[in-house]
């Protein structure tokens, strides 16, 4: 500034004016304030949209990212009434399982923004639940491992069941750091939440001699399109080469028990099963060449399905109904 | 405190007030979110922007009357608004004041005297608005229209009659006779060119109005580039908006306010404006003689209005730097003129000024001989949903960049040349650049645009419920198959993505099963049978047989054939008993897959471009969405007949 300046004075009426206009500031810089109070239509709309339900917690993913990760996109959250908006094709997987809410957030890799993955938790509201649908998208002839007891991996995802949480953090594409910042982020995730599926019980009841690792499943409704057959834990065993699989479902009462066993009884039957020869309240049914098997113990009911002959397929209902009074027996 | 430090403090709070509107544009209710915060105000308070808009449209968009009290100010007081509110202003002149402190007290002088080039201006303003307004004298040359020869005749008496009464006062004479001359040219281009393709309006003063411009390089250059929020976002022709934006910046270090002075056409709005302001800067010496011709008034003038001598008013941007830097105490600001004359200004030839409005009338016609309005329109421009018809749009878009950056899932980009020359940096959709397609419960667009070029929209209409639900949802386009590109179509690989992702319900994708066989897993023959595999003399093969799809057809024919679940050194494991299917060793054997060809119901497309964003096949995607049957536009309606969209044209 020049020579000149440095001495200026200031006239009352510049220091009124100036006074004038740094109030008209602040007015306007209060009125703005005010005015963020009123929010847009877009932004009601999208916490209309995707106001979590009730029972729904806000999980900040982006706190979970490690470093060589950061977050590509906002966190979208969805309930029962808007999941369909995100994965319409699979929604109804979902809500046979007891969805409670997802969330979702894109991640990309620092260094490289063009690679990126989605991370999508599915609160499921209990383990059970969220192992079903872990279970039930599973594919075989995918590696297994993970941080949890439930996950699998694919070249360009991860997959896991953890307490009440279903996760799948899907890449765009297979990429070894980008899976390597996936599994790192599906680690803290386990390790913030801390439980683990100990809620699964059932789970423990098929012996593992003969199992296909990986193949326990939990199909939340229907489950061998027998309506009303819900809750059934399913595992899968080979037999020379042959899959057999076999399950057990839990119900509140032996009563309620015997009369699911005898619902799937009353369903092969009718759809053209012989029943053969069975040792005492165990029922075994012949359809299409093949062999089923069902029995009540207590609130089980314990099954065989598909087994190539008699004698496999009662062996491995025995060994279950084994398994299960161990665990009684340990109980009392 | 100095005027001049108020100034600044002023210039400082508008200038974090435009980035901090441009930051906040994202949808969200955090602090640092969209909120309620007025992110266009600064927009509205562009007299220019509303301007323009009543010329093109007839009509102001409600927020736009905040530039009435821009220009009302701007009469009282003078350029106000460049030299204290625009933030590109702000810019240039932090620019210019870094750029002179390293050259001499004369060479700095030098660059802020005036220049005849700053008349460049206000025929620029003058083609702008010309532009904008031509259509309104279509009442006029309208012969067959409701007023016939009555409007033009009518002028041209009002004329005769001002000649013959005003032979004294020669503006009413001027005038007598321009409306005379104008009235008989209606009349003549009535009769010559009925039809009149040249009188053809559109805005584009959103090119070089200073608040767009610098809107949408924030927007669309700047906070990508520093990505304040850790996204990676993609935005097409950033070279060109930005290139615009540094280039308006480097030349203002080599002419201080180079755009204001030669360039900025609401700069020039405002200096025709401040011809009747009651107060203005200048000389307050009484008697004239005070000044010593030291020339420090020159030093740090941003408007180059040459405040010692004759003061260019029209220039003035109140910068109140003269005033500062005059060590006579002369200059002032006041009611009282300068005493050593002051000229408003802009001293412009009428021959300029004619050719600059002549110039811009038939810029329009030209651009649009292609008819890129009518049969000419391009399918492949998808508007964001709520846009006016396209001649609408562009008599409304100011190319600001607003929905751009609103937008969350960043589909929408500024387009080059997609939409022609008269489209330049308006809003398109582009499905393969955004993190998705256009989210159908998003209203965010419309929500910010400052002159409804994209209407704002009610959730409900957008999605067509509650008391939409007989329209429908709003249509942006509608998505078809590239049958040669699609992988069950063209290649025979399963493939339903574009089905799963498509999120209207019911679904505008559907899809047809059909069975085919595999090439090269045609000619199979059985070598043994067990009770759930067959072996085969199977060749080697990438195709994931055991995937659900794919199924082993034997002698009962594809209809029965068995699902393949497993696959295990030549030996097909299936689903079900081979040997109840027929298979036999020595019989012939296919590998055949289950295709689900998709396609897409018009009725239920909304043009998301879900689909498209989300297609596997990379590059070109194999569904496309393109703006056939979007609601803006009857005349882009796909199919006739009912159940399609109510148009708003």
């Amino acid at each position: 500034m020049s020579e000149a300046s440095e001495k200026f004075t200031v006239t009352p009426m510049e220091r009124w004016v100036g006074f004038g206009v740094l109030l008209t500031l602040a007015a306007i810089a209060f009125g703005i304030y005010r005015v963020q109070f009123r929010f847009n239509p877009a932004v009601t709309a999208r916490q209309a949209f995707s106001e979590p339900a009730a029972a729904m917690e806000t999980i900040a993913l982006a706190a979970l990212a490690p470093d060589v990760i950061q977050p590509f996109s906002p966190p979208e959250q969805f309930d029962p009434d808007t999941l369909s908006d995100k994965i319409n094709g699979k929604a109804e997987l979902y809500f046979s399982a007891g969805f409670r809410s997802l969330t979702t957030q894109r991640f990309a890799l620092t260094d490289n923004p063009a690679l990126w993955f989605e991370l999508f938790v599915y609160d499921m509201g209990t383990a059970r639940n969220a192992f079903s649908v872990f279970s039930m998208q599973r594919r075989g002839g995918l590696e297994a491992g993970g941080p949890t007891l439930f996950a699998y991996a694919t070249p360009n995802g991860r997959f896991l069941a953890h307490d009440r949480f279903y996760l799948e953090l899907v890449g765009a594409e297979a990429s070894e750091p980008l899976m390597a910042a996936a599994d790192a982020m599906a680690r803290t995730f386990v390790e913030n939440i801390g439980a683990d599926v100990a809620e699964v019980t059932e789970m423990a009841l098929f012996p593992e001699e003969g199992r296909v690792e990986g193949s326990r499943s939990l199909v939340s409704s229907d489950a061998f399109g027998i309506t009303g057959f819900d809750q059934v834990f399913t595992a899968e065993y080979q037999y020379d080469g042959i899959p057999v699989t076999a399950y057990v479902a839990r119900r509140e009462t032996a009563e309620a028990a015997g009369t699911a066993a005898r619902v799937v009884r009353d369903f092969y039957l009718e759809y053209g099963g012989t029943p053969l020869a069975a040792p005492e309240n165990i029922a075994v049914i012949d359809i299409l060449d093949t062999i089923e098997v069902v029995l009540s113990h207590e609130q089980y009911v314990i099954g065989v399905h598909e087994a190539p002959d008699r004698e496999t397929a009662l062996g491995l209902a025995e060994r279950i109904r084994k398994r299960l009074q161990e665990t009684v027996d340990d109980r009392s | 405190m100095r005027l001049v430090t108020i100034r600044r403090i002023t210039q400082g709070f508008f200038l974090v007030l435009m980035i901090g509107s441009c930051l906040v544009n994202r949808v969200g209710d955090r602090w640092y979110e969209l909120r309620g915060w007025p992110v266009s105000w600064l927009l509205e308070l562009d007299p220019l922007v509303g301007l323009a808009t009543v010329l093109t449209t007839g009509s102001l968009y409600k927020g736009l009357l905040w530039g009435t009290l821009t220009l009302a100010l701007t009469a009282l007081l003078g350029r106000f608004f460049c030299g204290w509110l625009c933030p590109l202003g702000t810019l240039q002149q932090m620019v210019g004041a870094w750029t002179d402190k390293g050259r001499r007290p004369k060479a700095r002088a030098y660059g802020r005297q005036s220049h005849p080039g700053q008349k460049i201006k206000y025929l620029l303003l003058t083609a702008l608005l010309t532009m904008a307004g031509v259509e309104l004298v279509c009442p006029l040359v309208d012969l067959s229209g409701q007023g016939g020869w009555i409007p033009p005749v009518a002028v041209i008496l009002a004329g005769i009659v001002l000649i013959r009464t005003g032979q004294k006062t020669p503006w009413k004479r001027s005038t007598g006779w321009a409306m005379a001359v104008a009235g008989s040219l209606c009349l003549m281009l009535g009769n010559l060119l009925p039809g009149n393709r040249l009188l053809a309006a559109g805005l584009q003063t959103g090119i070089l109005d200073p608040i767009p411009l610098v809107y949408r390089s924030v927007s669309l250059v700047v906070l990508p580039l520093i990505s304040p929020d850790g996204t990676f976002v993609v935005v097409t022709g950033g070279l060109l908006t930005g290139g615009v934006f540094v280039l308006v910046l480097a030349l203002s270090a080599w002419r201080p306010r180079f755009y204001c002075r030669y360039v900025c056409p609401l700069g020039a709005l405002l200096g025709l404006t401040v011809r009747w302001s009651v107060w203005r800067m200048g000389r307050q010496d009484k008697n004239g003689d005070a000044c010593t011709g030291c020339g420090r008034c020159d030093h740090h003038c941003e408007g180059a209005c040459d405040p010692a001598n004759e003061i260019q008013w029209a220039e003035c941007v109140l910068c109140y730097n003269c005033r500062d830097d005059c060590p006579e105490r002369i200059m002032g600001y006041s009611t009282r003129p300068s005493t050593t004359g002051e000229n408003p200004g802009p001293d412009l030839s009428r021959r300029a000024v004619l050719t600059a409005g002549a110039t811009g009338a038939i810029l329009l016609p030209l651009a649009r001989l292609g008819d890129p309005l009518g049969v000419g329109w391009r399918p492949d421009l998808v508007r964001p949903p709520g846009s006016l018809t396209e001649e609408a749009f562009l008599n409304r878009c100011i190319k600001c960049g607003l929905c751009m950056r609103v937008c969350p899932t960043n589909v929408i980009q500024p387009t080059v040349l997609e939409a022609g020359i008269e489209g330049l940096w308006t809003p398109r959709l582009d499905f393969r650049l955004g993190s998705s397609g256009c989210q159908h419960n998003c209203i965010a667009c419309g929500s910010v645009c400052p002159t409804a070029a994209i209407r704002p929209l009610a959730l409900e209409e957008r999605m067509g419920t509650a008391s939409f639900a007989d329209k429908g949802p709003v249509r942006i386009g509608t998505a078809f198959m590239d049958r040669g590109r699609c992988l069950p179509w063209a290649m025979g690989i399963p493939c339903i993505v574009c089905q799963e992702n498509c999120p209207v319900s019911p679904k505008a994708i559907t899809t047809r099963t059909i069975m085919e066989t595999v090439a090269g897993l045609d000619r199979l023959i059985v070598q043994q049978v067990s009770s759930r595999a067959v072996h085969l003399n199977l060749p080697f093969t990438r195709s994931p047989l055991a995937g659900g799809d794919y199924f082993l057809a034997g002698p009962a024919g594809p209809q029965n054939a068995l699902r393949i679940t497993g696959l295990q050194a030549g030996w097909i494991q299936v689903a079900g008993d081979p040997a109840g299917a027929g298979f036999r060793q020595q019989t012939p054997a296919a590998v055949v897959v289950r295709l689900q060809q998709p396609y897409v119901d018009p009725l239920h497309c909304i043009g998301c471009g879900v689909c498209q964003h989300e297609c596997p096949v990379r590059g070109r995607a194999a569904i496309r969405v393109t703006s056939e049957n979007e609601t803006r536009s009857r005349a882009h309606a796909l199919l006739a007949g009912t159940g399609l969209p109510h148009s708003k044209d």
